[in-house]
């Protein structure tokens, strides 16, 4: 079975955006370099992405305009499948990559259905509102020291 | 290095934030055990809340878990209670006044550094004071989904983090400097404050 794999990036006390629903409160650091390759080497871990339809909103318009030798991990993300979770939007383009694939309804039995094909991991990225849905249903919360950041 | 002393804040937490009953999900490993001596040895007073001295002053003087059970019940106590306190310890001082001016002008005073264990209100009244110079956590595997979180209600801290490790059974054990304003340090971290959007609560 394939594995759900949660991702998070957190203030110290636990929240996942700010007020604005940025994360700002990451600022640019040298810290970053170290956590952009340990991110590159999860995203090659993975072979699809997850995201709440407001998360896709946030990528859709950096990710796809994006190029790896501005962004390490670019490429990478832009090039994996991805599910977006809505039941307002009708389609998820990708600007010139392929598009997601939006799915409608219950996001729970989706995953279930998803999790019994084939394929490796599965990630969440920075989808806060899916996975509170659906926490108590995940087989493998993978959560690094670095997604636990200070 | 400057003759003020410093206020070290110890917590061990759930992943979800919980400071409250520990007991109930903390474990220990060698690593967690490590880090006891290590914090002690340069503390030789500390600030207890009225709760956590109540349910100490039943555990400690008859403990044999060292070195704290030694620490502990030697070490000068101050506690925060506007209520008389249960049974006496050796060493313990009910705090009179304000805890933040207390704390301020304990800072001051020549001695070692000043250690808070447990004792959430007493850490959150100090940390919102911007009175704590050190904060460090061992943060267990586990999501405790219920009692009092130790971050809760605080204004926005920049912390950066001065020692990190994992402990084999997966503790983080992490060691913050709090960054005060007008710090020559650029902040590396920072805890948020209330607002935002949490995913588990």
């Amino acid at each position: 079975m394939r594995r759900l794999i949660l991702e998070e990036w957190l203030s110290l006390d636990g929240y996942a955006v700010d007020t604005e629903g940025t994360l700002d409160f990451f600022p640019p650091s040298e810290s970053d370099q170290f956590s952009d390759r340990d991110q590159l080497g999860f995203l090659e871990s993975v072979d699809t992405i997850l995201l709440g339809r407001r998360t896709y909103e946030l990528f859709v318009d950096f990710w796809p305009m994006t190029a790896t030798d501005e962004e390490i991990i670019a490429d990478r993300l832009n090039s994996l499948p991805k599910l977006v979770f809505s039941n307002t939007l009708s389609e998820a383009p990708w600007g010139e990559w392929p598009p997601a694939r939006v799915v409608h309804g219950d996001a729970v039995a989706e995953i279930r259905r998803l999790k019994e094909g084939m394929g490796s991991t599965w990630s969440c990225g920075g989808a806060s509102r899916l996975p509170t849905s659906s926490s108590q249903r995940t087989s493998s919360m993978n959560i690094t020291s670095n997604s636990v950041r200070p | 290095v400057s003759g003020v002393r410093k206020i070290v804040v110890t917590e061990l937490l759930s992943l979800d934030g919980v400071a409250e009953a520990p007991d109930s999900f903390f474990g220990w490993d060698d690593a967690v055990d490590a880090k006891i001596p290590e914090l002690i040895a340069t503390q030789d007073a500390v600030i207890l809340g009225r709760r956590t001295y109540n349910e100490w002053v039943r555990f400690w003087p008859s403990s044999q878990i060292e070195p704290f059970a030694t620490f502990i019940n030697g070490v000068e106590k101050y506690v925060a209670t506007s209520k008389p306190l249960d049974q006496e310890w050796a060493d313990s001082t009910v705090v009179e006044g304000g805890l933040v001016e207390f704390v301020q002008d304990l800072k001051h005073q020549p001695g070692g550094d000043i250690g808070v264990h447990g004792s959430i209100s007493v850490a959150q009244a100090l940390l919102a004071a911007d009175v704590v110079d050190e904060l460090t956590l061992a943060i267990a595997p586990t999501i405790a989904g219920r009692g009092r979180r130790l971050l809760d209600g605080l204004p926005p801290i920049q912390l950066e983090s001065i020692r990190s490790e994992i402990s084999p059974t997966g503790y983080l054990i992490v060691d913050y400097r709090l960054i005060r304003e007008g710090s020559a340090n650029e902040p590396a971290s920072a805890t948020r404050g209330s607002g935002g959007r949490r995913i588990s609560s």
